[in-house]
This record gives structure tokens, sequence and C-alpha cells, in this order.
């Protein structure tokens, strides 16, 4: 095997054991840096003690750790708010994959203010007299905003890997209803 | 005679926050400055350093920042102490030194 082509696996290789981690895992990606710096360092200690090189990959990685273990002690650095929502779910960390396009974002918001508006509308014929629409038509409108700015923000920050996850979660419940 | 893991646990936030307060460092070197200074008795899994340093910096006692390894230029995060990291390091050195003052007494005789 030539050079160019052992640096090629061995780059992919590298790539698919930090990947593993970091998705399941769910921390943040930048993490994959830091992990990939960790094992070039090993790996090159090895290669200038003469180790072949995919031998000093697998004593790089062993001495990483267990994958299992690793993605356990990452997991214990998530919020609460992260593992209620997200435990349990095989999915992606949010890329750009999962970053929606202007017009979705504007049909959604739309969506949004319809629905908000019937739920007002309703709200006002049910509860009119009663004296208590105006707070209820404000907390509406709050209940409105916030969801909006989560959209509008998950869509900003799509590789926040706990607001993807609560919008990957909210638009999968729309899909099924 | 290898340290018990659970020991290794309990000392891993001194120890990180000692070597920090030596000057900043990144992941990899700080292992293998663990790895020099315990003479091998110190069974650590490299890997799980790095979560107890993303631990340390969510406490804000530690903060990092990105540079570049001068051999590569690869991208390489670089740790920091913080004022918070080094009063806990004083907190948790007077923790060790009163352990170690107890067993010391112990080991002459005191009860």
């Amino acid at each position: 095997m030539n050079k160019p082509e052992q640096e090629f696996l061995l780059h992919s290789a590298v790539d698919r054991w930090c990947q593993q981690i970091v998705d399941k895992s769910r921390t943040d990606r930048t993490t994959i840096d830091e992990l990939q710096d960790h094992l070039y360092c090993e790996i090159e200690r090895q290669l200038a003690n003469g180790v072949p090189i995919k031998e000093a990959f697998a004593l790089a990685t062993q001495q990483l750790g267990d994958p299992t273990l690793l993605n356990a002690e990452f997991a214990k650095n998530r919020s609460l708010l992260s593992k209620l929502i997200c435990e349990g779910e095989e999915h992606q960390l949010a890329t750009e994959k999962t970053t929606m396009s202007k017009k979705k974002l504007q049909q959604l918001t739309i969506a949004n203010l319809i629905l908000f508006a019937v739920i007002i509308a309703a709200t006002a014929w049910i509860l009119d007299g009663t004296g208590t629409f105006t707070q209820i038509s404000l907390l509406m409108y709050a209940l409105w905003f916030s969801m909006y700015m989560s959209f509008y923000a998950a869509n900003r920050q799509s590789d926040k890997s706990e607001w993807a996850c609560l919008k990957q979660k909210v638009l999968n419940l729309a899909r099924r209803g | 005679m290898n340290v018990p893991k659970d020991l290794v646990a309990a000392a891993a936030t001194p120890l990180i926050l000692s070597i920090l307060s030596h000057g900043d460092s990144y992941g990899y070197e700080i292992i293998q400055r663990v790895h020099l200074l315990s003479g091998g008795e110190m069974e650590w899994s490299d890997g799980m350093l790095y979560p107890i340093l993303h631990r340390l910096e969510k406490r804000g006692l530690i903060e990092s920042y990105w540079g570049e390894a001068e051999e590569t230029g690869r991208k390489r995060k670089y740790y920091r102490l913080h004022q918070e990291g080094a009063e806990e390091l004083r907190l948790q050195r007077s923790h060790w030194q009163s352990l170690h003052g107890m067993l010391q007494q112990l080991e002459g005789g005191m009860a």
C-alpha cells in the first residue's frame, strides 16, 4: 500500500471512530476535532516508535477507551432537557441537512400564525364575557412568539445538538399528526 | 501497584487543575503528564479526560480556546485555568493535605 492510500484510510478510520462517539453521546461536534487531535498525536507517537500504521491506530483507539463507556461519560454532560427530549432516539446531530430552507421556515411560521389565530378566536368565543380572555390571549401571543423564536433560533443554530433535537422532535410529531 | 479507579476518579479534578496551574495545555499533553507523574501506576482511559475537561469548563473552573498544533497545523483545543479554578484547586489541595495528615498521624500510632 503506498503512502497516499495509507493516509487516506487512516483519515477515514479516525473520522469514523470519532463520529461514533459524537453521534451516540449527542455531544458537541467540536468534540470530534478534539478527539481527532488526540488520536493523531498518539498515532504519530506510535509511528515514531516504528509501529505499523494500522497497529498504531488500533493502539491509539484502545488507549482512548471503550466507545460505549466514553459515550456514557459524555452523555452525563448533557443538560436535563436534552436528556429528556432526546434520550432513546437514533438520529443524527443537526447538520446542514436539518436546516430548513427559508421558504419552509416561512411556511411553518405562517402555519403557526394561523393555528394560534384560530386558537385565540376560539378562546374568545368560548370565554366571551367571562373577563379572562385578555389574560388568555396574552399567554397565547407569548406562546406563539416563543415557538416562533425556537424554530427561528434552531434553524439559525442548527449545529447545536439540543435545539436541533427539540426541533426534530416537534417536526416528527407534526408529521405524525 | 495500580491506583484504584475510584481514587483515580476522585483525583482527576485536582490533577487537571494542578497541571493547568503551570500553564495552558491541551488534552493529549495533560494525559501524557499524568502518565509521567504517576510512573504508569495510574490507569486512566485517555478518552475519559475529555468529558471531565468539558464538565470543568461548564463549571467555570477552566476555559478553552482553539489554536493550531505547532508541528502539524492541526486544530487543537487548549485549556487554561480560570480564577475560580485556582480557588477550587486551593480548596481541593487543602482537603487532600488534611487526608494525608490524618493518614500520617494514624501511621505514626496516634489515634
